[in-house]
C-alpha cells in the first residue's frame, strides 16, 4: 500500500516539494481576510493539510487511551466488527475494520440526538425541506431509528447463534453462512435490516479511507499540470 | 475612523463591493468598507486538501449541528462537512415566507462573501436580455446595453480570468478568456450525437479558474474542492483578487463584523453615512461617507434600503414609487435528469478535478429557427458526465473481497443534465419587511414572497420533454427522470432584481448608472440592479456593472456633482 505522500507525488507529476511554513500567505500586508496566492501548498497538503485551532472544521482527535464506544455494548462491538469483517473480507481486528467502526459507533451513537434535531424543525424549515428533499426522505429521516434497527439486528443474530451462545461464539464458516442468508435483502427481517444498514455504512467508511480510496483508484483532490479530461477516447 | 469622512462607504465585500472598492481607491479615492461578517483565514478555515478520513464525521457531516444550527444552508450542496464555515447560521439570520411559497435564501457573511463558494460560472449577457422587451414584448428593456457593457466585461475578465471556448454564438458572447478546459469522455460521446441530431454545441463551460498564471496567481491545480477556499488563488475571490488590490492603494480601510441596518439620511434627502452594529459587541456605530454604495447582495442590500425608513422617506430609501422590494428572480431549473452510459464502464479510473462541466447553449426563442410559442424566453442545459467513485458499491450484491473486486473493476459511468431556465420579472414576485421578526442584531427580517408563474410552468414542460429527448438520443441507461418539479425559488442563489434600474423613476429603484433615483449620493451595485437575468449565471454581469457604476461615481465624484 503507498503512503498518501507516494501517492500524492505520482499525481503531482514529480513537482518539487516545498516544506511547509504555513505563513507564505503574503497576508501581512492586508487587513485580516484578505490574502495573496499561496506558493508553497503542495507542501502544505503532503503535509496533512495541517488546520490552525479556532476554526470551525470538526477533525478526527487523536486519542489518548483506548476506544470505548459510545453505543455499543462490548459484545455489540465485537459482532460489529465481525460483520464489518466479513463485509470487506479483512480480519475483524483488521486496522481498517476499528478505523470504520468507530465512525459508525460515532453515527449510531447520535442517531437520536440527530432525529430529534430533525423533529425539531421550524414549520417554515421543515417546509423547505420537502421541497428540497420530497417527503419521504424528511419523514425517514425523522422516524427511521438506526438504534433500534442495530440493537434489534443484533439481538436477532444472537437467537439464531443460540446453540453456539451467541454470534461471537460461532466459527467462522457459521457465521458467513448466517450473513449469507441475511446479505443482499434476501430476507426481511430484523438481521436483514441491520445488513442493509450496516453494509451502507460500511461501504461510507471503506470508500473514505486511505485504503478504500487508493483501491478505487481515485484519481481526484491532486495536483494536476493540465486540466484532466478525456484521455483515450479522443485523445 | 471616529470621526471621518469617508470619500465612499461600500457595503458589503464579495464580488461587486470588491470591484467597486478596488477600482475607485486605484482612482484616487478614499473607501471605507463595511463587512458583516468576520474575515476568513486561510489556514484555518480552509479545507481544500483535507481527506474525509481526516474528518470526524468523514465528509457526511455534523448532521444535528446542521439541523439545529444552518436548516436551510446545509440544503446548498457546498454547506456540508468541509465548507459550512463559509454559511451563516440560520438562527442569526432569520427570514419568513408565505407557508406554500418557500424559498431558499443561501447567505455567505463574510470578508469575502459568497465568492468563496460560487460555482465560478462566467457568462456575458446579450441584448437578448438587456433588450429582452424590445425583442418579445414583456417587461422593460434595461437602460443599458450589450455595448455599455462590453468594455467592462473585457475589463473584469482580463484581471480575474475566465477560461473558456470561442463559440462566436449571438445568444452567449465570448468573453475574453484564458484557454478552455477539456471535456471527458462521455461528454465527447455526447457531444457528437447531440451535436448531430439535434444542431446544438456541446462545449466545456465558462468558468473563472486560471487554466493559465495570470497576474501573478497560480493556474488552478484541479483539485476539484472550490467551494473549501483556494490557497493558491486559483478561481476568482475577492479576498485574494478585488480586495488586496484594493489594500495594496493605501486608501481602503476595512471594517469587517459590522452589520449594517440603514442609511443615515439628513435633511437634504442625502445620505451621510450608515449606521451599523458590531456584529460581536452588539454596539451600535455610524460611519459617515460622502457616498454610500450598496453591495451586500440582491436582498440585504434591498432589506438596509427598506429599513431607512425617516420623515423624508416613509417607506425607505428609493421606495418614493413603491418599486423597491418588487420583481424578484432567481433561475428556474429542472434537475437530476440522467443515467449510466454502458459503453462507457470500465475498470480503469479516469482523472478527476475539472471544476465545471458541460452546457449546451440556449437555443430557444434566439437566434435560429427553434421558436416555441407556449412561453418566453428560454433556458440552456448543463451537466458533466463522470465515472462513478463508489455509489455503486451499496447496490453491488456480494461480500468480501470479491465483492470489492467487482466494485473497483466495474466502474459505472454517469452522464447528468439538466435545464435552467429564464424567470420573468413579476410585480408578485417581492420582499418586504417581516412586521415581527428580526435578526440577532435587532434588525427587521425579510419576508420573502415568491413563486413561479404560468411561463415558468410553461417552460418547464419543454425543458422536460427536451430533456427526456437529449437522454433518449444518448440511450443512458439505469435512468434517472428530471423532476416533476421546478427547483425551490432562490435555491440557484442566483437572486436578483428587488432595486431595479431604468430610465423612469416610477417604475424603477436605480438609473443606468446605479444611482437611487433622487437620493444622488446613494447606489447600488449587486444583483439587485438587475432588470431581467436571462437564463444565465449572474456574477460576471454583476462584476461588470459594477465597474461601470465605479467608473461613474469617480467621474462626477471629481467634478463635483455627487
Amino acid at each position: 500500500m503507498q503512503t498518501r505522500r507516494q501517492w500524492l507525488m505520482r499525481v503531482a507529476g514529480g513537482a518539487v516539494l516545498a516544506g511547509w511554513s504555513g505563513v507564505d500567505l503574503a497576508a501581512a500586508e492586508f487587513p485580516p481576510g484578505l490574502y495573496g496566492p499561496s506558493r508553497d501548498h503542495l507542501g502544505h497538503a503532503l503535509a496533512g493539510h495541517p488546520v490552525e485551532p479556532g476554526g470551525e472544521t470538526e477533525l478526527v482527535q487523536v486519542r489518548a487511551a483506548a476506544f470505548q464506544p459510545a453505543f455499543f455494548q462490548p459484545n455489540e462491538y465485537r459482532t460489529l466488527r465481525q460483520l464489518t469483517g466479513i463485509i470487506l473480507g479483512e480480519s475483524a481486528d483488521a486496522a481498517i475494520v476499528h478505523e470504520i467502526d468507530e465512525w459508525i459507533d460515532l453515527t449510531i451513537s447520535e442517531a437520536a440526538s440527530v432525529r430529534a434535531a430533525a423533529r425539531a424543525l421550524s414549520p417554515l424549515h421543515r417546509t423547505l425541506a420537502i421541497h428540497f428533499y420530497g417527503a419521504e426522505q424528511v419523514r425517514h429521516l425523522e422516524e427511521f431509528d438506526a438504534q433500534r434497527v442495530v440493537r434489534e439486528g443484533l439481538a436477532w443474530l444472537d437467537t439464531e447463534a443460540h446453540h453456539a451462545g451467541g454470534f461471537t461464539e460461532l466459527d467462522s464458516e457459521e457465521q458467513m453462512a448466517l450473513v449469507h442468508r441475511i446479505s443482499d435483502a434476501k430476507s426481511d427481517n430484523a438481521g436483514a435490516r441491520l445488513f442493509t444498514y450496516l453494509k451502507e455504512r460500511v461501504v461510507d467508511g471503506f470508500y473514505t479511507s486511505r485504503a478504500g480510496l487508493d483501491e478505487l483508484g481515485y484519481r481526484g483532490n491532486a495536483f494536476y499540470a493540465s486540466p484532466p479530461g478525456c484521455e483515450h477516447l479522443y485523445g | 475612523m471616529a470621526g471621518k469622512t469617508y470619500d465612499v462607504i461600500v457595503v458589503g465585500s464579495g464580488a461587486s463591493g470588491g470591484w467597486v472598492a478596488k477600482e475607485l481607491t486605484e482612482k484616487g479615492i478614499e473607501v471605507l468598507m463595511l463587512e458583516a461578517g468576520p474575515p476568513r483565514v486561510p489556514t484555518r478555515d480552509f479545507t481544500e486538501h483535507i481527506w474525509p478520513y481526516q474528518l470526524k464525521y468523514r465528509g457526511f457531516g455534523n448532521q444535528k449541528k446542521l439541523l439545529s444550527d444552518q436548516p436551510v444552508q446545509r440544503l446548498c450542496y457546498a454547506c456540508d462537512d468541509y465548507s459550512h464555515q463559509f454559511f451563516v447560521n440560520d438562527s442569526e439570520h432569520p427570514y419568513t415566507f408565505p407557508a406554500g411559497k418557500p424559498f431558499m435564501w443561501i447567505r455567505g457573511r463574510q470578508v469575502g462573501g459568497k465568492t468563496f463558494c460560487w460555482a465560478r460560472v462566467s457568462y456575458r449577457y446579450s441584448d437578448f436580455e438587456f433588450k429582452g422587451a424590445s425583442h418579445d414584448g414583456y417587461g422593460q428593456d434595461w437602460p443599458i446595453s450589450y455595448k455599455d457593457l462590453e468594455p467592462y466585461y473585457d475589463r473584469v475578465e482580463s484581471y480575474i480570468g475566465v477560461s473558456g471556448s470561442y463559440e462566436g454564438l449571438e445568444q452567449l458572447p465570448d468573453s475574453r478568456f484564458l484557454p478552455p478546459m477539456r471535456l471527458s469522455c462521455g461528454e465527447l460521446v455526447a457531444k457528437e450525437i447531440v451535436e448531430k441530431k439535434f444542431g446544438w454545441k456541446l462545449i466545456v463551460d465558462r468558468s473563472a479558474n486560471l487554466t493559465v498564471p495570470l497576474n501573478g496567481r497560480p493556474a488552478c491545480h484541479y483539485c476539484d474542492e472550490c467551494q473549501r477556499g483556494c490557497f493558491t488563488a486559483s478561481y476568482f475571490n475577492s479576498p485574494s483578487v478585488t480586495l488586496p488590490a484594493a489594500a495594496r492603494t493605501g486608501r481602503f480601510h476595512l471594517v469587517s463584523d459590522a452589520v449594517v441596518s440603514h442609511l443615515i439620511m439628513n435633511s437634504e434627502g442625502r445620505a451621510d453615512g450608515v449606521a451599523y452594529i458590531d456584529r460581536t459587541t452588539r454596539d451600535t456605530r455610524e460611519a459617515r461617507g460622502k457616498i454610500v454604495v450598496l453591495a451586500a447582495s440582491a436582498l440585504e442590500s434591498t432589506r438596509i434600503l427598506l429599513n431607512s425608513r425617516s420623515r423624508n422617506f416613509p417607506n425607505g430609501v428609493g421606495n418614493a414609487h413603491g418599486v423597491l422590494g418588487h420583481y424578484l428572480m432567481d433561475h428556474t431549473t429542472l434537475e437530476d435528469g440522467g443515467g449510466t452510459m454502458p459503453a462507457l464502464q470500465s475498470s480503469v479510473r479516469e482523472p478527476v478535478g475539472r471544476p465545471c462541466g458541460y452546457i449546451i447553449p440556449k437555443y430557444v426563442n434566439t437566434v435560429g429557427p427553434h421558436k416555441n410559442k407556449n412561453f418566453l424566453r428560454g433556458y440552456y442545459f448543463a451537466g458533466d458526465g463522470r465515472q462513478e467513485l463508489y455509489g455503486h458499491a451499496a447496490s453491488t450484491p456480494g461480500l468480501g473481497r470479491e465483492w470489492r473486486d467487482k466494485v473497483r473493476s466495474r466502474i459505472p459511468y454517469s452522464f447528468s443534465v439538466y435545464a435552467q431556465g429564464e424567470c420573468l420579472p413579476r410585480y408578485d414576485n417581492y420582499v418586504t419587511l417581516d412586521r415581527e421578526k428580526k435578526d440577532a442584531w435587532g434588525i427587521p427580517a425579510l419576508h420573502i414572497h415568491a413563486s413561479y408563474g404560468e411561463n415558468e410552468l410553461a417552460m418547464a414542460k419543454a425543458m422536460r420533454d427536451h430533456l427526456g429527448e437529449i437522454m433518449d438520443a444518448l440511450k443512458l441507461e439505469d435512468r434517472t427522470p428530471p423532476r416533476d418539479e421546478l427547483n425551490i425559488f432562490g435555491k440557484n442563489i442566483h437572486e436578483c432584481g428587488t432595486a431595479r434600474m431604468g430610465n423612469d423613476p416610477k417604475t424603477s429603484v436605480l438609473n443606468a448608472y446605479n444611482q437611487v433615483h433622487g437620493v444622488k449620493n446613494v447606489f447600488v451595485t449587486d444583483g439587485a440592479c438587475f432588470v431581467t437575468q436571462g437564463c444565465w449565471e449572474p456574477t460576471l454581469t454583476i462584476m461588470a456593472i459594477s465597474v461601470r457604476a465605479a467608473d461613474y461615481i469617480a467621474d462626477e465624484y471629481r467634478k463635483g456633482n455627487i
